[in-house]
Parts: structure tokens; sequence; C-alpha cells
């Protein structure tokens, strides 16, 4: 009962005492201040937004000429418009080295853990890309 | 902006973003470590420094009270200044400083008793040496 009349009286005391206290008010170019901070924040993240070197449409150009330089001879069979040149890959067969590749014999299981290895990598390389770009933004 | 989903009052939200962005930089600009010592506290200890203080004028009261708020911890200080000055609810200020009820309510009643004593010493010494002068 004493130690709930005292919890009372420093409530009584603190209401009373704290709302006293003046807001403070802030200077008369305080928004104008922040805004101008704000807006310089603002663009200093649009300078460092990641931005591809080729953009998708420069991608798009880029595909549209490989196709354009498979096909257009291709269709055009009559008239060639540039012939490649002529190599001689006999040279091949005299390495002897190639005879090694083909008899090599990879098992079973190291193929496996070959393939398992590569594909971890290669989610690796997209979780990591993924991460950076987060980290960028 | 895109952030504040509307579970709770917009003002709480900014209050939330204000009170944990100020911890943040207190924590990053000072070090100082605020312990002070809560005297036991009686009725008559209340009494006492009620007196004194509505001796002073109010203008000058306030600035002496603002002056012993600053030498609480910051997140009683501001607990004090939700409850109190600005009016929020317990709910609220659960809300705002992401503690729970019981640790709100434990800080809330061991800051208004830091408060007093602060204000007690704060406040009799200054009283004894005025008279001194008198």
């Amino acid at each position: 009962m004493g130690e709930n009349k005292h919890v009372e009286e420093i409530n009584n005391f603190a209401k009373k005492y704290i709302k006293e206290i003046p807001t403070e008010t802030p200077t008369v170019n305080f928004t104008a201040n922040l805004m101008k901070s704000i807006t310089a924040l603002e663009t200093l993240k649009t300078t460092t937004v990641y931005k591809p070197l080729i953009s998708k449409k420069g991608w798009f150009v880029i595909f549209l000429a490989i196709m354009a330089i498979l096909f257009i001879p291709l269709n055009s069979a009559k008239e060639v418009l540039f012939t490649l040149p002529k190599f001689n890959f006999s040279f091949v067969e005299k390495i002897r080295f190639l005879g090694v590749i083909e008899n090599l014999k990879i098992s079973n299981t190291t193929f496996a853990i070959t393939v398992v290895f590569g594909l971890l990598v290669t989610i690796q390389i997209i979780y990591l890309k993924g991460f950076f770009e987060k980290c960028l933004h | 902006m895109p952030k504040f989903k509307g579970d709770a009052k917009f003002s709480t939200w900014l209050y939330k973003i204000a009170y944990n962005t100020c911890l943040d930089a207190i924590k990053k600009n000072s070090i100082q470590n605020k312990n002070v010592t809560i005297d036991e506290i009686t009725i008559n200890y209340i009494s006492s420094v009620e007196t004194i203080l509505d001796g002073i004028e109010r203008e000058e009261r306030a600035v002496i009270i603002n002056n012993c708020l600053e030498q609480l911890p910051e997140d009683e200080k501001a607990i004090l200044l939700f409850f109190y000055f600005k009016e929020l609810s317990l709910k609220e200020i659960v809300e705002v400083t992401s503690m729970s009820e019981a640790n709100v309510k434990v800080k809330l009643h061991r800051a208004r008793k830091k408060l007093l004593s602060i204000v007690k010493n704060t406040v009799e010494p200054e009283l004894i040496s005025h008279y001194g002068r008198k």
C-alpha cells in the first residue's frame, strides 16, 4: 500500500514537471535545410545506381547482328558474300597426345562428382552475383 | 515512406525511426556511461523536492528539469518524454522502442525515481547557496 502511494506520488511529480518543458522550436530555415540535405542524398543515391555496360537494347542489336551474319549468306546461296579461308587440319591426327585422351577412362563416380562440382560452382556464381547486386543497391 | 505498412499509427512509426536513429547517433558519438544513484524515496522526500521546485519560476524550473533529464541514460530519458511529454500509451512506447511491456514499465519506474533524485541533488545545493548569499 505504502509502495503504491510512492509510485503514485512520483508519477504525479513527473507528470507535473515534465509537462512544463517547452517544445523546442526549429530555426526558420530548418525545413529548407532539411529538404536540401535530403535532395542531396537522393542525387547521391541515383549516381551510384548500378547500370550494365551493355543495355538490353544493346544486347538485342548484337543478337540481331550475329543472326544477320549467320543467316544472310545462307539464304542468298548464289551470291556468296565472303568465303572463309580454308585451313588444313590434318596435323591434328599427327598429334599422339589425342590418343591418350581417347584411351582415358573416367569412372562413373568421378564423372558424377565433376558434374555436381560444376553445378555447385554455377549456383554459387549466380548466388554471389545476386548478393553483390543487392549490396550495390 | 514506401516502408510504412500502416500496421501502427504514422506518428508511432515516425517516433520509432527517430528513436532508433538518435540512439545509433548517440552510441556512435559518445561512450559516456550515465550512472545515477537512486536515493531512498519517501513521501517527505517527494514533497520537499516539490516545495523547492514550486518556489522557482516556471521557466527556470523547466530549464532545471530539462537539464536533469539530460543526466538520465538515453533510453530512460526517451521513455519518460514519450510517456509524460508526448503522452504516448505504454503499448505505443513498446512499439517504438521494441522493448517488452514489462521492461518499459521497469525502465519508466526507475527513470522517474532517478529523475527525482537528480532534481533533489541539483536543486537542494542551489537553494542552500542561495540562502547563504542572503
